[in-house]
């Protein structure tokens, strides 16, 4: 949890809108540079925004994404109205997709998406009711560098 | 870090500082301030879009010149591949570099088989290289530039290869040294360039401690004295092996085009490659092995220093390539062997090229950008440039560095004009302040009347005469519903509609207005935008004229014919009691 907010900001992202799928994410990684943020934080909340801003045009019917930079990390909420997933250890399984054909078509949809999500942050929560709505809530720390870097 | 020095000038004499480069620029680096071009150099990347935009042809690419061959005792001409796009497709490469020699080189070399060699040397390189993914080209030296200032992060995804024209000239010179013994410092070795990027690559190399090439000939100032010998030499065939596939590399997707592996991407023209790039960034596209990638729409065949549009261009190239036919140019085993002995190499790693942040830590960047916010929502979003910033977003950035004011808006000022006036005194001598009318307000009229109300000076259209007297506009009247004619003055300040003369004028009633110098009549063919009447017209001292309508108790006037926006924003200065710079 955030202990203090130095920064926020909300995008609204809507379920199927192709066409401007990846733009939040591109949004957020330039404030992140003005903000001067390193890059390669910046880079994996990257892949982690764009990750999650396209499960929700692919799957969710509206929603947003909220992050909010703290002293100590930065912390993204991506929430949506939708389907839901309704086996989540499921969907966190490497190569698992629901992806349909035309999703597919479009480079989307390879099975990366939650655990690449995971992989990128420092810290991840899903939480899911079918029927309702999905929110993700993953955190990348501004202090220390993360495991993945020094690899 | 080595200073950057450009290729791109900028004729000060020929620019009218309006803003079709500053608003062209892919990476702002132009703004306009007083009235001159000012460029942050370290924002630019020479791409050339500003020589390609430029309607007065104030911008240029400084290139060399005949006097840099008299440096050297011997010269040598690297012939771009998009010079022989220039001609049609019934000129020959070999026609080309013939002439070549007869405009002031002594050889020329070809470099199309470079071309080729280097993409099939890429494609040893991707089969044994680890990512990562997708590598990207560094043959358009703006890319480089581009990744070096705003995409750091895909350093490591650039081909560590030197560009072909590089290596041919390192290849020649290497030649003539030991084969015809000619010292190195004899051999001067020039480029014929399509664009200016290529020549700041020249002056200011990345990769390279020093450039092989000595310099670059701009293709379009080379192209009359190019054409007038082709036309004198009579066509003979050469012999030389040109690459058809080499030739291609003039064009976009022709550099993918010759090598094996086919899970490539071409893009060209700055916004594609934003566009790639935001995504490579995010990890998007590591399925691709290989991206091309041009600043220029089409690639090369649309350099700014260019004659042949791309369109031909690009139709010349693949035709003079498909006359050659399809042939291989090189030898594997060559390539191979210069592989191993890493001639294909950089010479020095590329690094970024960051931008100074304009916060020393995180707290004061977030104030900044806070700050930046605050100010942009009170902007137009007009993105007009004439406050000398390409759009409103850059504007605030430049008035958080210091660089620029809140009042360079256009927008902002008209708006202050419109709430009235400020109580800073005035700085320019002809804005007389009312210390009290003597023209009455007319009644349910807000008066307007107090000690901050300026006069506008305005003269007759026809005869020059100044009609401002005082705080009155003189002038002569027929007012049509009384049949009436005489003097008539008009308040003249700003935004005050009262009239004094002994006329009977009723609400509502039009009138003729006539110079009471000359006699000419003001009035214009023009309907009144608010009800309907015809439109009389001054001109104001200084500059712009005033249109006003000519039925009393009608607020319709309009103000216009301003040679610049410099000499608008006088005025409404001088109206607002603002100090110009």
């Amino acid at each position: 949890m955030q202990d203090e907010v130095l920064y926020r900001e909300s995008f609204p992202i809507l379920g199927n809108d192709y066409e401007h799928g990846g733009e939040v994410a591109t949004k957020v990684k330039s404030i992140l540079k003005e903000l001067g943020i390193s890059s390669t934080i910046i880079r994996r909340l990257s892949i982690a925004n764009f990750e999650a801003e396209m499960n929700l045009v692919m799957y969710a019917d509206e929603g947003r994404l909220e992050f909010t930079v703290g002293p100590r990390e930065i912390e993204v909420i991506v929430a949506d109205r939708g389907k839901g997933i309704p086996d989540i250890e499921q969907a966190m399984q490497e190569g698992y997709s629901t992806a349909t054909a035309e999703m597919r078509a479009r480079g989307f949809g390879a099975g990366m998406g939650l655990p690449n999500i995971k992989r990128n942050a420092d810290r991840f929560d899903i939480t899911s009711t079918p029927g309702i709505g999905t929110t993700l809530r993953y955190a990348v720390s501004l202090t220390m560098p993360a495991a993945s870097e020094t690899q | 870090m080595t200073e950057l020095i450009h290729s791109v000038i900028f004729d000060l004499e020929k620019c009218v500082a309006c803003v079709a480069c500053c608003k062209a620029c892919p990476t702002r680096a132009i703004r306009i301030k007083e009235g001159r071009v000012v460029v942050k150099t370290e924002l630019c990347i020479d791409c050339g879009e500003c020589i390609r935009i430029c309607p007065y042809d104030a911008v240029s690419a400084r290139t060399s010149s005949p006097s840099d061959l008299k440096k050297f005792k011997y010269t040598v001409a690297v012939p771009s591949t998009t010079l022989f796009a220039q001609f049609g497709s019934d000129v020959q490469p070999q026609e080309i570099v013939s002439a070549l020699t007869h405009v002031g080189f002594d050889a020329f070399f070809d470099m199309s088989w470079m071309c080729e060699m280097v993409g099939r040397a890429i494609d040893t390189y991707l089969s044994e290289c680890k990512g990562p993914w997708p590598k990207i080209s560094i043959t358009c030296p703006a890319i480089l530039r581009l990744i070096q200032i705003r995409y750091p992060d895909l350093l490591p995804h650039l081909v560590p290869f030197e560009v072909p024209r590089e290596l041919t000239a390192k290849y020649v010179r290497r030649k003539l040294a030991t084969e015809r013994h000619i010292a190195p410092s004899d051999i001067g070795v020039f480029y014929t360039t399509p664009c200016s990027a290529i020549m700041q690559s020249i002056i200011c190399p990345v990769g390279l401690d020093e450039s092989y090439l000595d310099g670059a000939f701009s293709i379009a100032e080379l192209y009359g004295p190019l054409l007038k010998a082709i036309k004198a030499d009579s066509p003979k065939s050469m012999g030389t092996g040109f690459s058809p596939k080499g030739l291609e590399w003039a064009a976009a997707g022709g550099e993918i085009a010759m090598m094996r592996n086919t899970n490539t991407l071409a893009l060209s023209g700055v916004q594609e490659i934003t566009y790639v790039f935001d995504r490579i960034e995010a990890g998007k596209f590591q399925n691709v092995d290989f991206i091309e990638a041009y600043i220029c729409p089409d690639g090369c065949v649309s350099g700014p220093l260019l004659i042949e549009g791309r369109y031909a261009a690009k139709r010349t190239i693949h035709e003079i390539a498909g006359h050659i036919g399809l042939q291989n140019a090189i030898k594997e085993e060559k390539v191979r062997s210069l592989f191993r002995e890493h001639f294909f190499d950089i010479e020095e790693a590329i690094k970024a090229r960051s931008i100074k942040p304009p916060a020393k830590d995180l707290t004061q960047a977030i104030k900044l950008k806070q700050e930046k916010t605050r100010l942009l929502a009170g902007l137009p979003h007009k993105d007009c440039a004439a406050c000398g910033a390409p759009d409103c977003v850059t504007l605030t950035g430049d008035i958080l560095g210091g660089a620029a004011s809140i009042n360079d808006c256009v927008f902002i000022r008209l708006q202050k004009l419109a709430a009235g006036p400020t109580t800073r005194e005035p700085e320019v001598s002809r804005v007389e302040k009312v210390e009290e009318s003597r023209i009455p307000a007319r009644k349910g009229e807000k008066a307007n009347m107090s000690n901050e109300m300026l006069v506008m000076d305005v003269t007759c259209p026809n005869c020059n005469d100044v009609l401002t007297e005082g705080r009155r506009v003189h002038l002569d009247a027929y007012v049509k519903d009384t049949n009436q004619d005489g003097e008539i003055f008009l308040s003249a300040i700003f935004g005050d509609y009262a009239i004094q003369t002994d006329l009977d004028v009723p609400e509502g009633a039009t009138a003729e207005f006539r110079c009471p110098t000359c006699d000419q009549s003001l009035m214009l063919n023009i309907p009144c935008k608010l009800c309907g009447a015809t439109m009389a017209s001054l001109n104001l001292k200084g500059g712009g004229y005033l249109e006003f309508c000519c039925r009393h108790g009608c607020t319709g006037h309009a103000l216009g014919g301003f040679g610049d926006i410099d000499q608008m924003i006088t005025l409404v200065n001088q109206m607002l009691n603002t100090p110009h710079d």
